[in-house]
């Protein structure tokens, strides 16, 4: 892969697609009737929501793939999708309330989606937390594994809550069935831009993986220096 | 184009994923250098 694709291009490659994608929002997507130019919101909040969920979903194998196997590279796969995840996750909680204060005329309702978003951010936390605290890193890998199957099930819950339940939350505009969609332009700011996050996410996901082979190393020169020492 | 909330949501977003950043390139730093001492201290290259 980094042969093929190394970090330098990867970034290179996620800057320009983020400076079209800003591109897009700004001067491509026509302005929404309603809610006028606030609406461009929908193009980052949207994309960050969508980019957390598929990173609670990497958890969720990668956890499934270290109980299974043991291998520690499941388990740092998991750790990196937490962390970037946690990152648009963040992202969704701080630019919601933005979109939600001048539409809605209040920052924060608890309705189904919100708190169900909220849940998910907490389960980004208690895993993140998990690897910090526990201080033995078999006990600590096993632990959070645990949380990043069981809190999986937050993720189709949150994504179904406008579907199931009446929320403050609009109704779903994309795969809502029968009065719902976007303009043609809006479709291609929205997609256009969930791939550069998608790109950015993959980006950070691979400093991670880079940083968690660096511990291991360290971790390794560490116990030699040890033995070492011992003799 | 200067709603108040969007230019703030677009700077936040920005601003986190800003800080992510330079949090995970200053914890690789501080890893690369450990590692440079410690394999001075061992005697490797």
């Amino acid at each position: 892969m980094s042969k093929l694709f190394p970090p330098t291009l990867h970034l290179i490659v996620t800057f320009v697609w983020l400076v079209v994608a800003s591109y897009l929002i700004f001067f491509y997507a026509p302005q929404e009737s309603t809610m006028g130019e606030v609406q461009r919101i929908f193009y980052i909040h949207v994309p960050s929501a969508w980019t957390a969920m598929v990173a609670y979903f990497l958890i969720f194998l990668g956890s499934v793939g270290y109980l299974w196997k043991r291998q520690d590279a499941a388990d740092d796969f998991a750790h990196g999708a937490a962390e970037a995840g946690f990152v648009f996750c963040t992202c969704v909680l701080v630019t919601g309330p933005l979109w939600a204060k001048p539409v809605w005329g209040i920052w924060w309702t608890w309705d189904a989606r919100l708190t169900l978003t909220f849940v998910l951010w907490l389960l980004f936390v208690a895993y993140l937390m998990l690897r910090s605290y526990v201080i033995n890193p078999g006990r600590a890998a096993v632990l959070a594994a645990v949380v990043g199957i069981i809190g999986f099930v937050d993720v189709p819950v949150d994504y179904m809550a406008i579907r199931w339940w009446r929320t403050q939350h609009p109704q779903p505009v994309i795969a809502g069935g029968e009065g719902s969609g976007l303009d043609a332009r809006m479709w291609v700011a929205l997609l256009v831009n969930w791939g550069a996050f998608l790109c950015l996410f993959a980006y950070l996901m691979r400093q991670y993986l880079r940083l968690a082979a660096l511990q291991r190393e360290v971790a390794h020169l560490r116990r030699r220096q040890g033995a070492n020492f011992a003799t | 184009m200067c709603n108040v909330y969007l230019v703030l949501a677009y700077g936040l977003l920005w601003g986190i994923f800003a800080i992510y950043a330079w949090v995970i390139h200053g914890r690789q730093q501080r890893l690369e250098k450990e590692m440079q001492e410690l394999k001075r201290a061992l005697g490797q290259r």
